[in-house]
C-alpha cells in the first residue's frame, strides 16, 4: 500500500514549535512510520510566500519523494497570479493553496474568485482551509465546490466537514469537493461515527489522509486510522490512492 | 503504550498511571465495557492504575437526573476503591434536587461533581444554579469536573468566575476547552485552582501549550473513555514535546495529588 501524506509544511515559521522545519526532519519523519511520499507546502504565517514556495520547490527538486503544492495570498492580486501560473506550468508545483484564516478573507469573498478561476484553467486542485469559523466554515467550502464544479476542492479539518457531509445531501453528491483526515480524532466525533461507517458516510473515493506535520503527528494520525479497522480497499484509497490520481502524481 | 516502569536519566522510575476523565454507565446506559471487572483488566493490559469516572450522558433517567447512574458507581467504587474514583454527575436545573444530589455523593465518598455545562445547558457562572452545587464542593471537598469545548454555555472562559468564587475547589476544564484550548489555558493559568484535562483535547500542539504557558502540574492526562480510546489519547502525552518529569505529572502525578489533597481535607 502507498502511504502519502497529502498536507505538511517545511521551512521556517514562527508558528514551528523549533522554528524551523527543513524537508530532511519531513523525510525522517516519513521514514520513520513507513510514509512513501508528501505533499509539502509553505508554513503560516505570511503575507509573503515567496521565500517559502521557493524552499518547497527547492526541496521538491531535491527530493521526489516531495510534492510541492504552491501557497499564495489572494490579496496581492494579478502578479500572485502570474507567479502561481508558472509555478503550476513551469515549476512543477502540483496543485494551489490559500488559507482565509491567515491571509484573512472571508472564504466567499470576491477575492478568491480569480483564484478558482486560475485553478480550473490550469486543471489543479485548490486546497483551502475549512473549520469551525465564520471565516472559512465548511458549508463555506461546500458553496464554493456548488459553485464552480469543475474545480476539485481539497479542505482540511476534514472530522467537522465531515460531520457536515453526513447531513448536506448537496455536499453528498459533490464529487469535486476532497476532505482530508486531519485532525482525525479518536473517539466517537471521528472513528465510531464516520470511518467505520464508510461508505454511508462519506464516499471513500474523496477522503485523504494528511498530518499536518509539524502542527500534527504522522505517528498519532497513523495509529488512528489503525484504530478505525478500515476495510483494507477503503484504507489503499485514503492512504494514498486518491491523492495520487487527484494530484496526478 | 507506556511501560509501567521506564528509565529517566539512568534512574528506573515507577510510572503513576491515573486516567482523569472517564465515563462509566449501568449495563446497557453506556458503552461498553459494563462491568467494573473488564475494566480493571483493560487497566492491568494497559498499565494503568486508576481511573476517574463519571455517568456518560446516555445513563440520564427519564426525570433528567443521573441518580441511578449515580447509585451504580457508589457500588463500583466501594468494590473498587483503587482503581475507580467516581465523580458524581448532576443536572443543575433540578435545582434543590441537584444540590441534595451533590451533597449525598459527597457524604457517600464520591471524589467530586461532574457537570456537563453542553448537555444540561448550564453556563459554570449561574450563580442560581452551579454556585449552590459547588458550595457543597467547598463544605465536603471533592473537585468539580466541568465539560468544556463549545461556544454556547461550555466555553472555557466562563470558568474563571466560578474559579475565582470558589478558590479551594479544584475545577477541571475538560477536553482543554476543544479549540478553545488557548482560553482554557488562559484560565489554568490565571487561577491556582483550575486544571485542564487532555481527554480528545484539540491536538498535541494544545498540550504542549498548557504545559509551557500553565505549567505542567496543571495538566491531566484524560481520554473520555469509551468515547475516547485510552491508547490514542496517551500517544498525545508521549508525542508532547515536554520533559519526562512533565509527562510523569501529567499522566498520573497530578491527579493524584489533587486526590490526595481532597482524602487529607476530608481527614
Amino acid at each position: 500500500m502507498v502511504v502519502i501524506d497529502a498536507h505538511t509544511f517545511i521551512g521556517e515559521s514562527i508558528y514551528f514549535r523549533r522554528k524551523k522545519f527543513t524537508s530532511e526532519d519531513l523525510l525522517n519523519i516519513m521514514d520513520k512510520n513507513g510514509v512513501d511520499m508528501a505533499v509539502v507546502v509553505a508554513p503560516p504565517p505570511g503575507p509573503y510566500y515567496d521565500n517559502g514556495n521557493k524552499y518547497v520547490y527547492e526541496a521538491t527538486r531535491k527530493h521526489d519523494r516531495l510534492i510541492g503544492v504552491y501557497r499564495l495570498n489572494p490579496w496581492f492580486g494579478d502578479s500572485e497570479l502570474e507567479k502561481a501560473k508558472k509555478a503550476i506550468s513551469e515549476w512543477g508545483f502540483k496543485a494551489l493553496y490559500i488559507d482565509p484564516q491567515n491571509e484573512s478573507f472571508s472564504i466567499t469573498s470576491p477575492v478568491v474568485k480569480p483564484v478558482i478561476d486560475l485553478a480550473e484553467k490550469l486543471d489543479v486542485p485548490l486546497y483551502i482551509k475549512s473549520a469551525q469559523s465564520r471565516f472559512y466554515s465548511p458549508e463555506g467550502v461546500v458553496f464554493l465546490a456548488y459553485m464552480n464544479p469543475n474545480v476539485k476542492f481539497i479542505t482540511g479539518k476534514s472530522s467537522i466537514a465531515a460531520m457536515l457531509l453526513n447531513r448536506s445531501p448537496m455536499a453528498q453528491n459533490l464529487q469535486n469537493l476532497f476532505l482530508e483526515t486531519f485532525p482525525l480524532k479518536g473517539g466517537h466525533q471521528g472513528v465510531d461515527r464516520f470511518l467505520k461507517h464508510m461508505p454511508e458516510t462519506m464516499d471513500p473515493n474523496r477522503l485523504i489522509f494528511s498530518t499536518q506535520t509539524p502542527f500534527g503527528h504522522v505517528e498519532l494520525e497513523l495509529k488512528t486510522i489503525e484504530f478505525t479497522g478500515l476495510d483494507e480497499s477503503y484504507k489503499r484509497l485514503i492512504m494514498g490512492e486518491n491523492v495520487k490520481k487527484l494530484l496526478k502524481i | 503504550m507506556f511501560l509501567r516502569r521506564h528509565l529517566r536519566l539512568g534512574e528506573v522510575v515507577e510510572l503513576t498511571y491515573i486516567d482523569a476523565h472517564t465515563h462509566f454507565g449501568p449495563p446497557g446506559k453506556g458503552l461498553p465495557p459494563a462491568t467494573p471487572e473488564e475494566r480493571i483488566k483493560l487497566m492491568n493490559s494497559l498499565g494503568m492504575d486508576a481511573m476517574v469516572t463519571t455517568p456518560p450522558y446516555s445513563s440520564i433517567s427519564r426525570d433528567r437526573s443521573y441518580s441511578e447512574a449515580n447509585l451504580f458507581l457508589l457500588e463500583v467504587q466501594r468494590k473498587y476503591p483503587k482503581r475507580f474514583y467516581c465523580v458524581a454527575r448532576v443536572n443543575p436545573h433540578l435545582r434543590r434536587r441537584a444540590v441534595e444530589e451533590a451533597e449525598w455523593a459527597l457524604k457517600n465518598g464520591f471524589w467530586g461533581i461532574k457537570i456537563h455545562l453542553r448537555n444540561e445547558a448550564v453556563s459554570p457562572d449561574n450563580r442560581d444554579l452551579v454556585f449552590p452545587i459547588v458550595e457543597k464542593l467547598q463544605e465536603y471537598g471533592g473537585l468539580l469536573l466541568l465539560h468544556t469545548g463549545e461556544a454556547d454555555y461550555s466555553h472555557p472562559t466562563a470558568v474563571g468566575y466560578l474559579a475565582e468564587n470558589f478558590p479551594e475547589v479544584p475545577i477541571v476544564i475538560g477536553h482543554l476547552g476543544k479549540s478553545f484550548y488557548m482560553d482554557a489555558i488562559l484560565v489554568a493559568r490565571w487561577f491556582d485552582n483550575v486544571y485542564v484535562d487532555t481527554a480528545l483535547c484539540h491536538g498535541v500542539e494544545a498540550i504542549e501549550k498548557a504545559v509551557d504557558l500553565a505549567g505542567p502540574e496543571k495538566v491531566l492526562y484524560a481520554s473520555d473513555f469509551p468515547q475516547g480510546s485510552i491508547e490514542l489519547e496517551t500517544l498525545k502525552i508521549k508525542l508532547a514535546d515536554i520533559s519526562d518529569r512533565d509527562r510523569e505529572m501529567i499522566l498520573g502525578l497530578n491527579i493524584k495529588n489533587i486526590l490526595d489533597d481532597i482524602r487529607r481535607r476530608r481527614g
